[in-house]
């Protein structure tokens, strides 16, 4: 017989948005089943092999694509979501997103939204990053930076003592991101939240605007069960959560539509001396642009090896210089004209039972990119490279400004780009009350009395920079309009707190 | 092309050989069953014999400049990435090493492992590196060597990596303080 678990909140998917609403709904004393499609990992489990991290931690292990193949969109599948993965990156919201979101009706109030950040960044200890934690390819760019006339800073990082190993996006095997594996998920389940790692949500059945339960599949013994709540929360990520409404015929013509990304591709550079950008955090200094966000990016081996262009020996000659190498992205945000769909044969058989998402950069944004790319090259040649190797299909090799234009010629599509994708993707639930609004401002899905989305599939359109700390308390903001439950003014537990209390500090603890 | 119309392609393909296929389903019946022998002989779980051969023959065409560490490894990081990967898109890739072993039969060319290093190159010179419309999610395949390859110890230590335990300087965390 199938299995049945009742409980007040469901919530579907451990990441950013599902893990902060969990803890709030448990401190509330509700009773909450955080369901998780992957495992539960601890620092111990994480070690130096990249690819047996990304099996390990890696929706699809890391080889999730758009319908066409030639983009990736990277996601966490772990206790912890995405969340685990990061490179402890955090940013505020941009006042023009909030803005914008708003006139698309989806108002998240100055004020209220300030104070969650707040609570949430004492929680994950926001700070900026340890400068004994750069890696050496940082100060290079950073001078690059400024002489292209843009402002360089630190990033601002959930990170604890930092020692600056370089393989965040493997997990961190050291224990010191406090991302919400490490934070918000044993917080909730110390107020008695149940997780259920390798549990998969598969269908909502609807009946008179209300959901009556849910049905689950456990992936270890592939046995089937039902959770019955009074509220379900989809917090599966951008994918996932639109995924799971349209295998329930919820939310149709609207589910899956208005989807959109912070895209990037990593460009490589070439010194005369060799810089080991490898020694310390990969991810040290940004610049914000008005339309676009640069970030220093340097990567482990084999991810390194995946985003640098080339093909046979140049491609392994290019690997052995590793070491006078130094690489860096730019965020381009896209229009949301993406889509999730569900494969035509999804009712056929499990292997056909998944999402695809439909995106194709349009010519304005691609024209954004190119910007952003020659920008790129520009800043890494102020800073000393002797060669730049932009992210293109076809070989490219600037030296000098005056080369830059070839940029133009050699990404006319998106095909054209090597190592293209994305680690942020948003909507595909879009909150808002346009007409492909799956969600209304207060994250119900509409028509379903009680349904709510909480993750980054309502936001209506790309932020622009790292999305963790926004998706976080955003998920802060809406637990009193999901949950019915007040939040307090501080949070005094969790161990930025506890760093916080053996220092005899408030400040946050590095 | 999409995922989906390869899948479609791959199917109608099938179809179009059905009556082929079954007249000859003793030999391939039996060649199934050799395969998945060899399969459990090399003590693989999921790479077939078949499949190994094509992805060492990409390495061997792919990263020539390699003279230290071989391929053979390749093969056993493919094999513990496809049976580990416990994702509905998982048999994709799967069949993309299939495609990738035939695809140059659609030029009427020998299969790639068939070939020799110069005429592979030339197959992947002419309809990969370019990214043809129709080859283009084979390109993607070249990830999936890469994957394979740059992910050793070996590969790692080639490129002048030094591992975050060995390095100077490095603090052991316990110096600075564990996180509870
Ligand atoms: C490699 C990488 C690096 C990143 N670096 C940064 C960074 O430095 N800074 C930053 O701000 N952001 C970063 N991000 C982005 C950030 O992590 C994500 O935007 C954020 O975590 C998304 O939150 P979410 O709640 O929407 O989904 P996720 O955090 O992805 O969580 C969704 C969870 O739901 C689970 N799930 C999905 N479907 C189901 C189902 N049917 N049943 C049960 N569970 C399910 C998934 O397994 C997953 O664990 C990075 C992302 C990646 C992948
Ligand atoms: S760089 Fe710092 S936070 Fe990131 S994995 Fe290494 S020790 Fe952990």
């Amino acid at each position: 017989m199938t299995q049945v678990i009742e409980t007040d909140f469901a919530i579907v998917g451990s990441g950013a948005g599902g893990s902060v609403l969990a803890y709030y709904l448990a401190r509330a004393s509700e009773r909450v089943l955080l369901l998780e499609r992957g495992r539960r990992v601890e620092p111990d489990d994480m070690h130096g092999d990249e690819l047996d991290s990304v099996v390990k931690l890696f929706k699809d292990a890391g080889a999730q694509t758009n319908l066409t193949a030639d983009m990736f969109i990277i996601q966490g599948r772990c206790v912890g979501g995405s969340t685990v993965l990061t490179n402890g990156a955090c940013f505020y919201l941009p006042e023009d997103c909030r803005e914008d979101w708003a006139n698309r009706g989806f108002d998240l109030p100055a004020d209220a939204l300030r104070r969650s950040f707040a609570r949430t960044g004492s929680v994950l200890n926001v700070a900026p990053l340890d400068e004994r934690c750069f890696n050496p390819g940082a100060e290079r760019l950073r001078r690059g930076m400024q002489a292209v006339g843009l402002k360089p800073q630190p990033f601002l990082k959930n990170f604890a003592h930092c020692v600056g190993c370089g393989y965040c996006n493997m997990g961190c095997r050291y224990g010191q991101k406090l991302d919400a594996s490490r934070t918000w998920i044993p917080m909730a389940e110390a107020h008695g939240c149940h997780v259920r790692p390798r549990s998969q949500a598969y269908r909502l059945r609807v009946e008179r605007g209300a959901v009556r339960e849910l049905s689950c599949r456990d992936l270890e013994t592939g046995a089937w069960f039902t959770v019955r709540a009074k509220r379900y929360v989809l917090a599966a990520g951008s994918v996932a959560s639109p995924e799971l409404l349209l295998r329930s015929g919820i939310a149709k013509g609207r589910a899956g539509r208005g989807m959109s990304f912070n895209v990037g591709a990593t460009t490589v550079a070439e010194y005369d001396e060799p810089i080991e950008a490898w020694r310390g955090d990969n991810l040290c200094v940004f610049s914000m642009h008005d339309e676009f966000t640069v970030e220093q990016l340097h990567n482990p081996p084999m991810t390194f090896a995946l985003s640098m262009p080339g093909w046979y020996d140049r491609h392994h000659r290019d690997l052995q210089r590793y070491a006078y190498l130094s690489s860096a992205g730019v965020l381009i945000p896209t229009g949301n004209y993406g889509r999730v769909r569900l494969s035509p044969l999804w009712r056929v058989s499990r292997r056909f039972d998944h999402a695809e998402v439909e995106f194709t950069m349009s010519d304005d944004d691609m024209a954004l990119a190119r910007k952003g790319w020659k920008l790129m090259a520009e800043v890494f040649l102020a800073s000393g490279a002797k060669r730049v190797v932009p992210p293109t299909m076809r070989y490219l090799e600037l030296t000098d400004r005056s080369q830059l234009h070839r940029i133009d010629e050699a990404l006319r599509w998106q095909r054209d780009i090597h190592g293209f994708g994305s680690a942020h993707p948003f909507g595909g639930c879009n909150a808002g009350d346009e007409p492909h609004s799956t969600c209304d401002g207060s994250f119900r899905v509409r028509g379903v009395d009680n349904l709510f989305v909480c993750d980054a599939s309502v936001f209506p359109s790309s932020i622009r920079v790292n999305p963790q700390w926004t998706i976080m308390s955003v998920a802060d903001y809406a637990a009193r309009a999901i949950g019915d439950v007040s939040v307090p003014d501080v949070i005094e537990e969790g161990p930025a707190y506890e760093l916080r209390r053996q220092r005899g500090t408030t400040e946050v603890a590095r | 092309m999409t995922w989906n119309q390869l899948t479609a392609l791959s199917a109608i393909a099938a179809l179009a050989l059905l009556p082929i296929a079954l007249l000859t389903s003793p030999i391939w019946g039996i060649w199934l069953l050799l395969e998945r022998r060899g399969r459990r002989r090399r003590g693989r779980r999921a790479l077939l014999p078949h499949a190994e051969r094509t992805l060492v023959a990409y390495c061997e065409a792919m990263i020539r400049g390699d003279q230290v560490l071989g391929f053979a490894h390749v093969a056993e990081r493919m094999d513990r990435f496809l049976s580990a990967e416990d994702s509905p898109r998982g048999w994709r890739n799967a069949l993309l090493l299939t495609l990738m072993e035939y695809a140059p039969t659609l030029v009427l060319g020998l299969p790639f492992s068939r070939r020799g290093l110069a005429a592979r190159r030339r197959f992947v010179d002419r309809h990969l590196t370019g990214a043809s419309p129709v080859f283009r999610l084979l390109t993607f395949g070249k990830q999936l060597v890469r994957m394979a390859y740059y992910s050793d110890d070996v590969a790692r230590q080639q490129m002048g990596f030094v591992p975050p335990d060995e390095r100077r300087g490095h603090a052991p965390v316990a110096a600075r303080g564990k996180v509870r």
